[in-house]
């Protein structure tokens, strides 16, 4: 094998680091606002690798053997990539609002205008 | 009639793209498929079809995507991953303020701001979005607008408004 093989696996390594960092982001940060942080962003950058090592493989292959279906290959993990982009940040926001309305305050926050809003306001 | 050639195109594409063959067979089946998507739900989807077939709206749409991943997301990924690991946080949730109107807009602008890391939305308005911030700087909605999400709301502008 060649090259290619050593740019998939540097791209698989970045993303098992930034899923890791989320992982120790789950860990480490305080309170369920910041740990969305480390949960959903750093698994989001790391799969955009988990994308571009599967569409190395693939175009590889595709330059190798000359078969489409492995260009197929490659607009699918694409498709998947968007997919997880549009999806993603809708369920934080999902998760974010509903913690803040069942009760869980930001730990150690330095200011939280959606309570301000929250006490003042509609409800 | 609106909405439908815009909605018919995506539909056309995306299904493509899934069946990855381009025989007649499969040509004709997606644009029958296409068409029909297009004649359902395509007035739901477009409010102005002038505007959703714009080439230049998509040039942009196009440059934010290349610009959003190479530039924001990893200049925003090296500021938390240091924070990870040296634990130094000051979360909170600070008022940013909107000034697009519509939907497609604002949904393009929550999004960005949640895909960043260091920053989640929380809620949204009519006029403000609530932002969790992982490293408050200003508890100023202008000031605050300024380093979250000014770059952002320009690009979402040109894209659907």
């Amino acid at each position: 094998m060649s090259w290619v093989n050593y740019l998939i696996y540097a791209f698989l390594a970045v993303n098992i680091t930034f899923n890791l960092l989320g992982s120790i982001a789950l860990h480490r940060f305080p309170d369920v606002y910041t740990r969305l942080h480390g949960a959903t962003k750093c698994t989001t950058f790391g799969t955009i690798f988990a994308v571009f090592a599967v569409a190395a493989h693939a175009l590889y292959q595709l330059h190798v053997t000359g078969d489409a279906k492995y260009l197929q290959m490659t607009l699918h993990s694409f498709v998947a990539l968007i997919a997880l982009l549009l999806t993603n940040p809708v369920g934080a926001h999902a998760i974010a609002k509903a913690a803040h309305l069942s009760g869980y305050k930001p730990a150690k926050a330095v200011i939280d205008a959606y309570e301000e809003k929250l006490g003042g306001g509609k409800e | 009639m609106r909405g439908v050639v815009a909605t018919a195109l995506l539909a056309f594409i995306t299904y493509i793209i899934f069946t990855g063959s381009l025989t007649p067979y499969d040509l004709v089946t997606g644009v029958i498929v296409g068409v029909a998507i297009g004649l359902l739900v395509g007035r739901f989807l477009v409010e102005n079809d002038a505007k959703a077939l714009n080439p230049v709206r998509w040039a942009w749409g196009l440059v934010y995507f290349l610009w959003y991943f190479l530039v924001a997301e990893v200049k925003a990924h090296a500021d938390v991953m240091r924070r990870i690991i040296t634990g130094d946080i000051e979360p909170g949730i600070v008022k940013v303020p909107l000034k697009v109107k519509s939907e497609y807009a604002r949904t393009l602008v929550a999004n960005s701001i949640t895909n960043t890391p260091g920053t989640v939305v929380v809620d949204v308005d009519e006029d403000y979005l609530y932002v969790n911030w992982i490293n408050v700087t200003t508890d100023e909605p202008e000031e605050a607008k300024k380093e979250i999400c000014e770059e952002f709301e320009k690009y979402a502008e040109r894209i659907f408004e």
